[in-house]
């Protein structure tokens, strides 16, 4: 913990004690904690990560802080070993305006220009520390924010100035812009920014974005633009989304600290379909901000309620005309009753690396007040491009769920390529939720490689063999 | 191993009962927050309490529990919207999938008042990790239940709490 975190600790429990005494009925103290615990067998190896918030809100004003403990953090976080605080804020909120101090997260627009967030399973956080002044009106919206980025093992660098402005003159119009502006060491200061419309109607609504950098000298010319429409027309819906990223990658990659690491300030819509089975999600597009351009079209069909269909297609190139990816997806929902719901799909994925054609489904049955079982079964029969080798993937979950107390899953995966260490991986897990607040998560046996990928960015989680624990409370 | 254990007890026991002498979160003021609805209007929680209680369901495109939760808690919306419960189904899709939010919701019927958490910051400050995450909170602004997951049968559990915030 540095000397100022303890500064501000110190201070914080002085303040918040003496406000507790004296006014107890009008402190509101919440926070949440977050355990993770691994023991890999097969490598005899265990890790353990722990994130604790608190926040304590008095009137206008809330306080709150983050304590992390990774000893060690699982082998696909970027987090060193250790602990201490890792955020502490101080928030004022007035009718429609919110001050914070401290550390905070921030997104403009649809992410072009600035998304600062944290998402847990991609191991993600890249927290602001500084101030963050937001007002919300019915006519005009903004955000101005001024802090440094926190990257992904856990460094600061010099700091960002950016503000975001909507104005709404019509109900169903809104336009605005974004700007940020920072110093990246090994170029000097570099501003970016974009204009963005949003029209929204009963029958549909329509989003465009345009972005451009201006680099110093020697850069090349860099651009973004995302354009996204809905239209609905009972009983059918349809979704457009293109995008066209030039250079646009904001990542600042440093080479002079040792460990290496990169801070990125953007994160564009990815502009393909994300999944609700394992395998199709696991060979997403990974993004390139610097070098893409596509389209996600899908059309739903609804008949009734009880019977959705959804057809799906995207595809990205690089500028130069080179496929990155491409699908073409189907999928049927159907509730013959209230207490059975049946999904079925089918698909094709392409990368470079790859051609995956999928067959997946899914049946749930209540068989009584309390419990209900379904089974997933996953089908996908991958050819390599380069060499022509097939092979498939088989993924099989059956669970029992007993509301609101429990669920046991069984998970089998089988894998036919001759590639992978093993070809059968099984496992159980048992989620348990109690004491009101508490939700308790026990896997055991083993788990095969893969991507996981959210938003595009994806990190590598390796194969794991042995107990896993997640604890999750809140108060 | 003896720091895990050491910090354990602290995060589990140590720190709910020095912050709060109480390990939930009902009975705790609803914290308030500003959102986009999906018709690109601020909504404002403080603004539309005191009608009636207030179910909050997180959700996401990509989640499986959430969709069939949204589905069944449909019956509720049915019975308990005419007697002032406003159901707000807030969603957690980031800016890849924010896109698909409207036409998801129109082809799936959904009733509810849908709000855009884009970048995850209301269910941070409701103490959510994960949807499904649902809260239900009385006229007064005060949680009064709190459920993460969704189990087919979790909607009688929200039923009965509903039940017991209405007149007889």
């Amino acid at each position: 913990m540095t000397k100022p975190d303890r500064r501000f600790l110190i201070l914080s429990v002085l303040f918040f004690l003496c406000v507790a005494v004296s006014l107890p009925a009008q402190i509101n103290f919440s926070g949440n904690n977050y355990l993770e615990y691994a023991y890999d067998t097969d490598i005899d190896t265990v890790y353990f990560e722990n994130w604790a918030d608190i926040s304590l809100g008095y009137k206008q004003l809330r306080l709150g802080a983050r304590y992390e403990f990774h000893l060690p953090p699982q082998p696909y976080s970027q987090d060193s070993v250790g602990q201490g605080i890792s955020q502490r804020f101080l928030e004022y909120k007035k009718d429609k305006l919110i001050l914070t101090f401290g550390n905070f997260y921030s997104l403009f627009g649809r992410g072009l220009v600035l998304r600062s967030f944290e998402n847990r399973m991609l191991r993600w956080d890249t927290n602001l520390d500084g101030v963050k002044v937001e007002y919300y009106h019915d006519l005009i919206d903004f955000q101005i924010v001024g802090g440094s980025m926190r990257d992904r093992r856990g460094r600061r660098r010099d700091a960002l100035q950016g503000g975001t402005f909507t104005i709404k003159p019509w109900k169903y119009f809104h336009l605005g812009s974004n700007y940020v502006t920072t110093n990246f060491p090994l170029k000097g200061r570099v501003h970016w920014g974009s204009v963005h419309t949003a029209l929204n109607f009963n029958w549909g609504n329509f989003y465009a974005e345009r972005a451009m950098k201006d680099f110093p000298e020697g850069d090349p010319k860099a651009k973004a633009f995302y354009v996204m429409g809905n239209i609905f027309k009972s009983p059918f819906t349809f979704l457009v989304e293109y995008k066209n990223y030039d250079q646009f990658d904001l990542t600042e990659r440093t080479s002079a600290k040792n460990p290496p690491s990169e801070l990125t300030y953007n994160n564009p819509p990815v502009v393909a379909r994300d999944h609700l089975f394992t395998l199709l999600n696991r060979h997403q597009l990974v993004q390139n901000a610097n070098d893409e351009k596509g389209y996600l079209l899908e059309l739903t069909y609804t008949h009734h309620d009880q019977f959705v269909t959804t057809l799906s297609h995207s595809r990205t190139e690089n500028h130069a005309g080179l496929l990155i990816y491409r699908e073409y997806y189907g999928q049927l929902e159907w509730d013959p009753a209230d207490v059975l719901n049946l999904v079925g799909g089918a698909g094709e994925q392409k990368d470079p690396e790859a051609r995956y054609l999928n067959v997946v489904g899914s049946a749930k049955w209540g068989f009584s007040d309390l419990y209900s079982t379904k089974l997933i079964v996953e089908h996908q029969h991958v050819t390599i491009q380069y060499n022509d080798r097939q092979f498939y993937n088989q993924l099989y979950t059956l669970s029992v769920d007993r509301s609101p107390r429990f669920t046991f899953s069984v998970l089998t995966e089988r894998s036919t390529d001759q590639q992978s260490r093993k070809d059968v991986w099984l496992a159980g897990q048992l989620d348990i939720h109690f004491l009101d607040d508490f939700d308790l998560t026990i896997f055991g046996g083993s788990r095969r490689e893969g991507k996981v990928c959210i938003g595009g960015i994806c990190v590598f989680r390796p194969e794991f063999e042995g107990i896993e624990v997640r604890l999750m409370n809140r108060w | 191993m003896k720091k895990i254990i050491i910090f354990a007890l602290i995060a589990w026991i140590g720190l709910p009962i020095l912050m709060a002498q109480d390990e939930s979160l009902t009975g705790k003021k609803a914290p308030d927050f500003t959102l986009k609805t999906l018709e690109g209007e601020n909504f404002q929680l403080s603004q539309n309490l005191g009608k009636g209680p207030v179910v909050i369901n997180f959700w996401a495109t990509w989640c499986i529990p959430c969709i069939e939760e949204l589905k069944h808690m449909k019956k509720l919306y049915d019975s308990y919207s005419k007697k002032d419960v406003q159901f707000l189904a807030i969603s957690i899709d980031d800016p890849k999938t924010v896109g698909r939010v409207g036409s998801f919701v129109k082809s799936h019927n959904y009733p509810y008042k849908i709000l855009l958490d884009t970048n995850n910051e209301v269910i941070q400050l409701y103490q959510g990790k994960v949807p499904p995450y649902t809260v239900l909170i009385d006229s007064e602004g005060y949680m009064v239940y709190t459920h993460v997951g969704y189990r087919m049968g979790d909607e009688k559990e929200l039923e009965k709490q509903i039940k017991k915030l209405l007149p007889d």
